[in-house]
């Protein structure tokens, strides 16, 4: 046989083993769990050999358990609010019944998370019934997931520290009657978020050391943005959070304006209170241009 | 005749980057010989980790360490992350690119740790010929290390130190020799460590490293946690002398202190080199009672030999 097909057949074996260990290290059931994978190559004591004071078993759980503990400690790392919110009993449940169904597959850890607030919609206790008789923590703590997710993005995401985005003098330069004529881009690094719940303030109240309890639900609406590599998050009106959704870097503010008004969304302050606005979340960073 | 290092220079003595210590360093920029970085930590970072990077890359010598290339698994490489790699790397002018003789996953899954080869003629041949890959791939020599292992395969028919000397000369790459894997691992399987280093060609290593750890007892937990024990000095000084001497660096991972004593602690190894007597302040090894290793070594810092997590902490505007 040639090199390349030894290799290859090397290959086959190695990759054999190697699928027996990830399912015994990574599987909730611990190393037992290795059992379930397709054509294992034996039994564990067949595979590795015992040490002077560990059976062999013994010394697979040390990865199998070194596994859970990683991403259980990068999942706190993310969700720092959401951990307080829940506990930790609860959250590393959570966090490993994700990880149960989302394993991770990428070498960064920043998408490690990527699916969790979806995946804590889907799994709610009450997802089968309808939403008038829901229970409303489940809404809380997705709304916190979302949120610390998306800060995590937007921080380690394109910002716009080396490029030229809009100036507040720039915009307050701007004669009133030719905002109607600016063309408003959001940055790449700006997400707007709707809440059921003040999420953002209960994740202040976190970061202040404080213990805060589950809010009572109050719509609001945030926009989240970074300015010389930190992160900004600021609550905006529904009409403000509405026009930035719509803004897309390819229509006027007339034109927005407009298409709001079409769908029944208007700002009663009209467009002279919009260039203090457009000011503002100038200030803010989060246009790219206008 | 022992300096090669495959024409890469000794560096001195340097410390790990880690985010903790970020604003210390931009505020005094301390009198660092190079800095050592997780390649994972930035490669895909756009925002405050990156920009760190470049800055602190314009100041010092910068060595990219990786955790997920993933040189010994059966999957495909992935040449994604190696485009990212090497693009990081001709960005910050990193002196060499490193990782270790592991892998870490397959079927397209990660499991973010350094799990163990099994050690034969044929696991030898297929990571060789990666490594030559990797190597036309980044345009340079890779450099490798040997990782802290928890097991032993029973098909193993090759000794660790014998397995990376064959694929040093083998795949002509460079070697990262971590002297406390070296300490961690000989505990762990029972072979000699001074056999082990004895065993490395010295011309083929670039760098080491140096950490703490925890010993539960039954076993030995690479943990990054702590100070270098006497023992782990004293296999310091052998490899030196075998190499005449090699870029070092401390690597501190969990329970990290301020950046003055992770520094002070890697100065100890240019002091130790230089006096025949233990480092001031060297740590003596610390066993859990045996009763109680199980229990403790479940609680400790998890990262068994990987390295922190990769998550950045984000930081609110006031």
């Amino acid at each position: 046989m040639s090199e390349d097909g030894e290799t290859m057949v090397a290959a086959t074996e190695l990759g054999r083993l190697q699928r027996w260990m990830q399912a015994a290290v990574t599987d909730r059931a611990g190393i037992t769990g290795g059992r379930s994978a397709g054509n294992p190559p034996g039994d564990v004591e067949e595979i590795v050999l015992p040490s002077a004071s560990l059976t062999s078993g013994e010394r697979l759980a040390i990865y199998a358990r070194s596994y859970h503990a990683r991403l259980l400690q990068c999942f706190a790392t993310i969700f720092p609010s959401l951990l307080h919110a829940l506990g930790r009993e609860l959250f590393e449940a959570f966090a490993l019944d994700y990880l149960h169904h989302h394993p991770p597959h990428s070498h960064t850890l920043d998408h490690l998370a990527d699916a969790f607030p979806d995946h804590l919609a889907a799994t709610r206790p009450d997802a089968g019934l309808p939403a008038d008789r829901r229970e409303t923590w489940p809404d809380f703590i997705i709304d916190l997931a979302r949120l610390e997710l998306v800060l995590l993005h937007v921080f380690n995401g394109d910002g716009v520290e080396n490029a030229t985005p809009p100036l507040p003098r720039d915009i307050a330069s701007v004669p009133l009657h030719l905002v109607g004529r600016l063309v408003p881009a959001p940055a790449a690094s700006s997400r707007v978020l709707r809440f059921g719940y003040p999420v953002h303030e209960y994740l202040r109240a976190c970061r202040r050391g404080e213990m805060p309890t589950h809010p009572a639900a109050r719509e609001c609406s945030v926009v989240i943005s970074r300015r010389n590599y930190r992160v900004l998050i600021n609550e905006i009106s529904p009409w403000h959070c509405a026009f930035l959704h719509e803004a897309d870097g390819g229509r006027t503010v007339e034109e927005l304006l407009q298409s709001l008004a079409a769908q029944g969304v208007e700002d009663p302050r009209g467009v002279h209170m919009l260039r203090d606005v457009l000011c503002e979340w100038a200030s803010w960073c989060v246009l790219a241009r206008v | 005749m022992t300096p090669n290092r495959l024409g890469y220079p000794h560096l001195g003595f340097g410390v790990g980057l880690r985010s903790v210590h970020y604003e210390h360093i931009l505020r005094e920029w301390p009198a660092v010989d190079w800095f050592e970085i997780i390649s994972e930590n930035y490669m895909d970072s756009h925002g405050w980790p990156r920009h760190v990077l470049r800055r602190i890359a314009e100041r010092y010598p910068v060595v990219m360490h990786g955790v997920s290339l993933s040189i010994g698994s059966s999957d495909p490489l992935d040449m994604r992350y190696l485009t990212s790699l090497k693009q990081l790397a001709e960005e910050i002018g990193a002196v060499w690119v490193s990782d270790h003789l592991c892998w870490t996953g397959v079927l397209g899954r990660t499991t973010h740790d350094l799990l163990p080869m099994p050690l034969t003629g044929e696991t030898l041949r297929h990571v060789v010929e990666r490594i030559r890959i990797v190597q036309d791939v980044l345009e340079r020599p890779l450099v490798l290390e040997n990782p802290s292992s928890y097991l032993q395969f029973a098909c193993d028919t090759l000794g660790e130190a014998e397995f990376i000397a064959a694929m040093a000369q083998e795949a002509d790459c460079g070697l990262l020799l971590d002297v406390n894997n070296v300490y961690v691992s000989s505990v762990n399987h029972g072979f000699d460590p001074v056999a082990y280093i004895e065993t490395i060609p010295p011309e083929r290593i670039v760098q080491f490293h140096l950490a703490g750890h925890t010993h539960c007892g039954t076993h030995i937990i690479d943990t990054h946690d702590g100070p270098v024990i006497n023992r782990v000095w004293e296999l310091y000084r052998f490899a030196c002398r075998r190499t005449e001497g090699v870029a070092t660096l401390l690597e501190w991972d969990a329970k990290i202190p301020d950046f003055a004593a992770v520094h002070a602690e890697v100065l100890r190894a240019r002091d130790w080199l230089e006096s025949d007597s233990v480092p001031e302040s060297a740590a003596e090894e610390v066993r859990e009672p045996a009763d109680a290793a199980a229990h403790a070594c479940r609680g400790i810092d998890p990262f068994a030999g990987a390295h922190p997590p990769l998550v950045p902490v984000w930081s609110e505007d006031e």
